[in-house]
């Protein structure tokens, strides 16, 4: 199952890549020629940002495990998937921000409570999209694992991992990006050192010149990790789909 | 001889109330080593639930299914390759699943290959064939494995006329070839008159109405008066009530 903004021909296109580099492009002349990165404190920035990225990582690989694991045994569980589907559905519109103050009740103030609470908002796409993937696979294809002999871990290895992969990659790229405003928001509320106190902290004390570079550096960023990671992943994912 | 195969009363009824009221109710009938039995009926008569519970992929929820078969194998109407491997990989599923040792899964998935016409295109996905060529994998990645028993779900429906007719004919060869018994379903009578030695007919109820042997010598001639008028026979007991 695909988010249908992740259809693979678009992330195919020289123009994709052209449009996107060439935002942040014109985002950085309009920084430059306005003077902001001289002498800007990059060092801090990018201390900030490294925080933060290491914090969404971890985030999502913990939701990562979990939401296969919980996909995975739905997949081989149908009357699992009919009993807990339900609960994750109500849990999953639960507004993870409204829960934050349990977090810090139980976890404190530092990245343990970030990195977990990031992970309660990555995993429902990651786990809803795989198990989607999983129960909406054509029968044909579940009788053929079947008969030729995909049973127990051989199932879950030759059939049901391969069958996710690309809801996987549609469910990690929409999850991280909750992730990075889990992160953020996470960091502002618990006053936490990482990219969104960074910008918190330009903006209360009515620096523009911080706000747009750390926002820039950002952008930045999450564009390196779309292209390096997630555009090849989307691209290897191509291969698993149907015709 | 003993019964690859022995179904004896057997029915399925599917569970919830948004199914079908049921699948089929009280089959008998045996199937034999090489063997060629098709199964015709109305659409909904229960006939690809049939075979799905002789794989074992379901369970009769009355009567008894005996599976005397070692190594089924089976060909689906949609034909049922895995989109994410290769045509190679697909040809030879079912012998990693028996943990053959690679390079001599290899050199039996490409010469089944090689036997459907499809030499040359193993490195492809299933996304980059046409439908004949999908069907002719899946029927490669079912004789792979040797099966005693060939289960097919109507594989020649999705495909156009001439596709159909060639790939019955490959069929055919390879039953001959390796004297295995085949289940074929199908909606098609003079199919099920060419290929089958009996014929199970399906009411539109889920029971069987109607088992009968087909007389006609083989090869079979599709166009002369004996094989028109066992195809007549046929088309009139599957249109009585």
């Amino acid at each position: 199952m695909y988010h249908g903004a992740h259809r693979f021909n678009a992330y195919r296109t020289f123009r994709h890549f052209a449009v996107s580099a060439s935002l942040i492009l014109v985002s950085a002349a309009i920084l430059f020629a306005g003077g902001y990165f001289v002498n800007a404190p990059w060092g801090t920035i990018t201390g900030a940002l490294g925080l933060s990225l290491s914090r969404l990582v971890a985030g999502y690989l913990i939701s990562l495990v979990l939401g296969i694991g919980l996909a995975l045994c739905i997949g081989v569980n149908a009357s699992f998937g009919e009993r807990v589907l339900p609960v994750f559905d109500v849990l999953q519109n639960i507004p993870s921000f409204a829960l934050i103050p349990i977090f810090i009740g139980l976890l404190g103030y530092g990245s343990t409570m970030i990195v977990i609470f990031a992970a309660t908002s990555i995993i429902w796409p990651i786990m809803f999209y795989a198990a989607s993937a999983i129960l909406g696979a054509r029968q044909e294809l579940s009788d053929a694992a079947y008969v030729f002999g995909a049973r127990g871990w051989k199932k879950i290895i030759y059939y049901l991992i391969p069958l996710s992969f690309p809801a996987l990659v549609t469910g990690s790229i929409v999850g991280i990006s909750i992730g990075w405003e889990a992160v953020i928001g996470g960091e502002i509320i618990a006053g936490t050192p990482g990219i969104g106190t960074f910008l918190n902290m330009a903006g209360e004390s009515n620096n523009g010149r911080l706000l747009a570079i750390g926002i820039f550096t950002l952008l930045f960023v999450v564009f390196i990790i779309s292209r390096l990671w997630w555009v090849p992943l989307l691209h290897s994912a191509r291969k698993y789909t149907e015709a | 001889m003993e019964p690859i195969v022995s179904i004896e009363n057997a029915s399925f009824r599917f569970a919830g109330p948004a199914r079908p009221a049921r699948g089929f109710k009280d089959v008998s009938f045996s199937l034999f080593p090489g063997e060629f039995l098709s199964v015709i009926g109305p659409s909904g008569a229960g006939k690809s639930t049939l075979l799905r519970a002789i794989a074992g992929v379901i369970q009769e929820t009355k009567g008894r299914i005996v599976r005397n078969f070692k190594k089924p194998a089976m060909v689906f109407q949609g034909h049922g390759i895995f989109p994410w491997q290769t045509v190679l990989e697909n040809a030879a599923f079912g012998l990693a699943m028996e943990a053959v040792p690679a390079r001599e899964r290899e050199r039996r998935a490409r010469e089944k290959l090689n036997e459907v016409g499809l030499s040359g295109l193993e490195e492809r996905y299933p996304n980059e064939l046409s439908g004949g060529q999908r069907q002719r994998v899946a029927v490669a990645r079912a004789l792979a494995v040797e099966p005693d028993l060939l289960l097919m779900d109507e594989p020649l429906a999705s495909l156009d006329s001439l596709t159909a007719a060639s790939l019955k004919k490959d069929v055919l060869e390879l039953w001959k070839r390796y004297h295995m018994a085949v289940v074929l379903v199908s909606h098609l009578i003079p199919d099920a008159v060419e290929l089958s030695d009996r014929i199970v007919i399906f009411k539109s109820d889920g029971s069987v109405q109607k088992i009968t042997p087909v007389e006609l010598p083989r090869p079979r001639d599709a166009r002369s008066q004996e094989f028109f008028t066992e195809v007549d026979a046929l088309t009139k007991a599957l249109s009585m009530p």
